[in-house]
């Protein structure tokens, strides 16, 4: 499953890994986050982020 | 309008803005501010750090400052170690005058960079382990986020132990003289600085501290306030004090805060307060609208839960309670429990209010909170009990 790079901060959402902390499970991949999912780290929305080639 | 010198081939360009009363439209400020900017000369390169606001006063000291010094056609790199626009505000006329210019900023650096000037620029990108060789000076980068954007970043000239860390360290006080040992005492204003700026971030502080703990340094430039000069340890270790996390504790703690016009709402923050502790929370209880305690923030970080209680006028709850809740954003509020509580007239708003205030911050809200007409009965007041003892149950299970 791709990886996903915030394009403000850096922050790495990693599908195998999910983002627990703000209730998205281990496996999620990422165009199944909820549409106001937001970066954990810094706070920008779901379309500040890029697939990590 | 003169650069005053750092070291050889290293000056400072920046702004002074002495008449300024209000920073950023949050802080008020008495003693001015400055732009600093840098200038550093290789023997076959030259680098800007920084610019100055985006104002064309402002622009204007820090272009003629640059051009008394060199010819704008000859800077091979200007460098943002931030990209707010009290920093880069005159990129873009410094790049008419110098389009030969390479942009350089961290890697987060892009997305700002290109949102202030819309158009797409290519920065050269730096972080942790890069470096520029302008001859017999060397820049090197440190990653530096969130301090106080995601985009900053320090920069190191090494043959000089010079450290260029954008806003950190830095204080809003206008001196001509530039240098911390030559100003007088500015203590206070360095403080000031940190707690509005700085203190949201404190584990990024610390991080960075410990980046640069084993890099000598002769000088701090920063990009508002006096050079640091003498005495370095001082202001890093300040730095490192006041960003200290509280100490964990086994028994939780609350802070039940409110605002009373009539004695009723107070009334049942009492009643809360009744409740939390007979349920073994650690509690403190301040009427806020009253006055704040000079240690607020100290007081809402350590606690794990935040009751507020709030009247209602026309519709809202009280100025004063959010002033509050503003500041809650300077500190890490998330996943702290919250609960809200008040006494009413006929409409009764604010409770709700203050709940989605509470969920839009990622707390833990308790609900339903509660309220009375006026003047609470002793049924309210049992109610309120039970909203601490709810509180010290959803504590439990944090």
């Amino acid at each position: 499953m791709d990886k996903y790079e915030c394009q403000v901060c850096g922050y790495i959402y990693d599908p195998a890994l999910g983002d627990p902390d703000n209730g998205i499970a281990a496996g999620t991949p990422f165009d199944k986050l909820p549409a106001d999912w937001v970066c954990p780290q810094c706070g920008a929305a779901k379309d500040m982020f890029e697939k990590v080639k | 309008m003169k650069p005053i010198q750092i070291k050889n081939d290293v000056y400072w360009i920046g702004t002074l803005d002495a008449q300024r009363t209000v920073f950023d439209v949050i802080m008020p400020i008495d003693h001015g501010t400055t732009y600093n900017a840098y200038l550093v000369r290789g023997t076959n390169k030259i680098a800007v750090l920084e610019t100055s606001k985006n104002l064309p006063d402002m622009q204007g000291q820090f272009l003629s400052r640059l051009q008394t010094l060199v010819d704008p056609v000859r800077i091979d790199y200007v460098i943002l170690n931030h990209l707010e626009p009290d920093h880069s505000g005159a990129l873009a006329a410094l790049l008419e005058l110098a389009p030969q210019a390479r942009v350089v900023v961290s890697r987060n650096g892009e997305h700002f960079v290109r949102h202030l000037l819309n158009r797409d620029v290519q920065p050269l990108k730096v972080g942790d382990g890069d470096s520029l060789d302008l001859g017999s000076k060397t820049l090197r980068f440190v990653s530096a986020p969130f301090l106080h954007w995601p985009d900053t970043m320090f920069t190191y000239l090494a043959e000089d132990r010079i450290l260029f860390p954008s806003d950190f360290l830095g204080s809003h006080y206008c001196d001509e003289r530039l240098f911390s040992d030559l100003v007088g005492d500015f203590s206070h204003y360095f403080r000031y600085y940190y707690d509005v700026i700085m203190r949201p971030y404190k584990e990024y502080v610390l991080k960075a501290l410990d980046k640069i703990k084993d890099w000598p340094l002769d000088l701090i430039c920063p990009s508002h306030g006096p050079v640091l000069r003498g005495n370095l340890s001082f202001y890093t270790e300040s730095y490192a004090a006041w960003s200290r996390l509280p100490a964990p504790s086994a028994q939780k703690r609350a802070l039940v805060l409110y605002a009373s016009a009539y004695g009723n709402t107070a009334r049942m923050a009492t009643a809360v307060t009744e409740g939390l502790t007979a349920s073994g929370v650690a509690s403190e209880t301040l009427d806020i609208g009253a006055s704040t305690p000079p240690d607020l923030l100290d007081k809402l970080e350590a606690a794990d839960a935040l009751v507020i209680g709030s009247p209602t006028f026309v519709g809202d709850a009280l100025k004063p309670v959010w002033g509050l809740m503003a500041s809650l954003a300077t500190i890490k509020v998330k996943g702290k429990v919250a609960a809200a509580f008040g006494s009413y007239g006929w409409s009764g708003e604010a409770v709700a209010m203050l709940q989605e205030r509470f969920r839009s911050l990622k707390m833990k809200v308790v609900e339903p909170g509660v309220r009375a007409i006026l003047v609470p009965t002793a049924e309210d007041l049992e109610q309120c009990r039970e909203l601490g003892r709810r509180v010290a149950v959803a504590l439990a299970a944090s």
